[in-house]
């Protein structure tokens, strides 16, 4: 696949070693390792507070590590600060701009900023990638979150960045504008290595070459989306049962030979769960058999791994599990429809959450909203 | 320095487009004008530029900490300024940056003030020193620089901008009169001494005497450079936390 393709041939962008940082004597983050290579979308999943927005700020040079390294196309965050950050495109979770400023002159300050070489026609072209060219003097004050996003993601593309860092970009868009968000992030791959935080599960399988999932400051998981979606999608593993008196050895054997099948585990009292290979379809053969075998079957259920389960399964963490699902996906394959819904919901699903990060940024956007208005 | 200039032009434009330079400009001219026209219209109708210095001075205590206000409180409050302090520039150079966009407005605010000056001129039957009118614009300038490095220090240390400006307006008050405790204290007590030495108005005052003393300029250099290095140094403290 193209995806993996593109991951393999990168050289890394990104180093994080035994990364840590403390607020106070709790932890926010605690000994993450991770690379990121060139050309690749690397997610960071994981609920509110986890610490994915540390993990970016330490990585864009905003705050120090308060143990462990980073570097960033080699160099290190903290003693090569200023070399590092020219080397990233960021865009802060809370779409932070200038309200009085028309798109143009906002994007020429960063330029500026950045010492970008030949401004004007770098301009043109981020304009051009986010596709507000046709905008260029309205003032961003009165644009609207989608368009302000998209005026956020050609800040950070500006100077060509190596690296470019997303802190939740499709947060609290609709899902139209959160659709074309992810389109434009997905048109980023190859170029350029993308680092984009979620806390929705399913824009991470939609997006991403590869996902770190973050829960408490740890990295409990890291895989590919593909993996991911095995591990989710229900019809993959089934639960059988067959009525006592069958011999149970031979059941398992005779399941196990079903083309398709992986693994057949014996659960005790005639239960089987039979794990499918990837993509088989093994309901009706299953049951076929077992009655040609004039066997009773008494149970023929698939086992739907919902979101929530295998972030639950990794972290014993219910109520960020809840949170990251959003909405129910249960074990279905991702529709795109439903995603969309699932990535605006989550947002208003947690109100009982208060993990001081989110929260904070919660506020400063909507005080940006106000300040707009005024 | 490029960098210094970029945020600096940034500020300029943001000023211009807000209502509070507008109003600021405009309330310093009113209370200007209401008072020179109290001082050119008063008994003697002096081309004296003492009392003119000591009343642009005043409305500066209020305005300048108003105009500052918002320059680091805004940005931390939008959540601009993580995007500043990831890009490739010095911490100290977007401080200093906002600072010296606020002074160049203010410079603005002040140059209008020569308008009082060509009237008094044309009031003045004896015609006008010179020297004083020189000094004393030295000494506007400076103290305008100074309390908008002030204001600067107050804005760094909080989101609010309302606060920041209540701040400095304090700050500033306590600096301004602090000369007035050299007589609470005894005039030859050392302590007394040091009000006098550290408070502002005396040394503003005399650039109005004609003369420029390396003591006052370095007076209002010191505390230009002490407030902006304590603002650059909170700002940084925000990484920390």
């Amino acid at each position: 696949m193209a995806r993996s393709e593109a991951r393999q041939s990168g050289e890394p962008m990104i180093e994080v070693d035994h990364l840590s940082r403390y607020y106070g004597p709790s932890p926010a983050l605690e000994d993450i390792s991770f690379t990121a290579y060139r050309g690749e979308i690397l997610g960071f999943l994981g609920p509110n507070g986890a610490g994915k927005t540390t993990t970016m700020r330490i990585l864009t040079g905003y705050m120090p590590p308060s143990d462990g390294t980073a570097r960033v196309a080699g160099h290190d965050v903290v003693s090569e600060s200023m070399e590092a950050r020219r080397h990233i495109g960021y865009l802060p979770e809370s779409t932070p701009l200038y309200p009085e400023m028309t798109i143009y002159r906002y994007l020429d300050f960063m330029g500026r900023l950045r010492d970008v070489q030949d401004r004007g026609k770098a301009i043109e072209r981020v304009m051009k990638q986010v596709s507000i060219s046709d905008r260029a003097d309205q003032l961003i004050g009165q644009l609207s979150k989608g368009l302000r996003q998209r005026v956020g993601i050609a800040q950070a593309l500006l100077h060509g960045p190596d690296v470019i860092i997303l802190d939740e970009p499709t947060i609290g868009l609709d899902p139209r504008q959160i659709r074309e968000v992810r389109q434009l992030i997905s048109n980023l791959r190859g170029d350029h290595t993308v680092i984009l935080s979620t806390h929705i599960l399913p824009e991470a399988q939609q997006v991403c070459d590869r996902v770190l999932i973050i829960n408490r400051g740890r990295i409990v998981a890291e895989d590919t989306p593909d993996r991911l979606t095995a591990r989710l999608s229900g019809g993959e593993r089934v639960r059988v049962a067959v009525a006592n008196g069958a011999p149970v050895e031979e059941v398992r054997m005779t399941l196990a030979g079903l083309a398709g099948v992986g693994e057949v585990e014996a659960t005790g009292g005639g239960g089987f769960v039979v794990t499918a290979k990837q993509d088989a379809v093994i309901r009706p053969a299953l049951a076929r058999m077992i009655v040609e075998k004039g066997w009773e079957l008494s149970e023929l259920t698939p086992i739907g791994l919902s979101l929530e389960e295998v972030f639950l399964e990794l972290t014993g963490d219910a109520k960020a599990a809840a949170e990251l699902a959003g909405v129910g996906t249960e074990g279905e394959t991702i529709d795109t429809e439903r995603d969309i819904e699932a990535g605006v919901q989550p947002d208003d699903d947690q109100p009982d959450d208060n993990q001081p990060e989110d929260n904070q940024s919660d506020d400063v956007a909507a005080d940006v909203e106000e300040a707009d208005n005024a | 320095m490029r960098n210094l200039i970029t945020i600096a032009s940034r500020e300029i434009g943001a000023y211009f487009n807000s209502s509070i330079f507008w109003v600021l400009a405009t309330a310093f001219m009113i209370f200007g004008g209401l008072v020179f026209s109290l001082i050119t219209t008063g008994q003697s109708a002096s081309a004296d530029m003492l009392p003119l210095l000591g009343l642009y001075g005043t409305i500066l205590l209020f305005v300048a900490p108003l105009l500052a206000m918002r320059l680091l409180s805004e940005e931390q409050r939008t959540g601009t300024l993580e995007l500043l302090m990831t890009a490739p520039i010095r911490d100290w150079q977007v401080v200093w940056g906002k600072w010296l966009g606020a002074l160049v407005m203010t410079t603005v605010i002040l140059a209008l003030t020569i308008f009082h000056v060509a009237i008094l001129v044309r009031l003045a039957t004896n015609g006008i020193e010179v020297g004083p009118l020189i000094s004393s614009y030295i000494g506007l300038f400076l103290l305008a620089a100074a309390l908008l490095a002030l204001g600067v220090l107050t804005s760094s240390v909080t989101q609010n901008q309302v606060v920041a400006a209540f701040l400095g307006i304090m700050l500033v008050m306590v600096l301004w009169f602090l000369p007035l405790l050299q007589a609470a204290f005894g005039e030859e007590s050392v302590v007394g001494k040091v009000m006098a030495y550290a408070g502002l108005s005396d040394h503003y005052f005399n650039f109005g005497q004609g003369v420029i003393d390396s003591r006052d300029v370095v007076y209002m250099l010191s505390l230009i450079v002490g407030s902006l290095v304590l603002a650059t140094r909170i700002l940084e403290s925000r990484r920390w936390r």
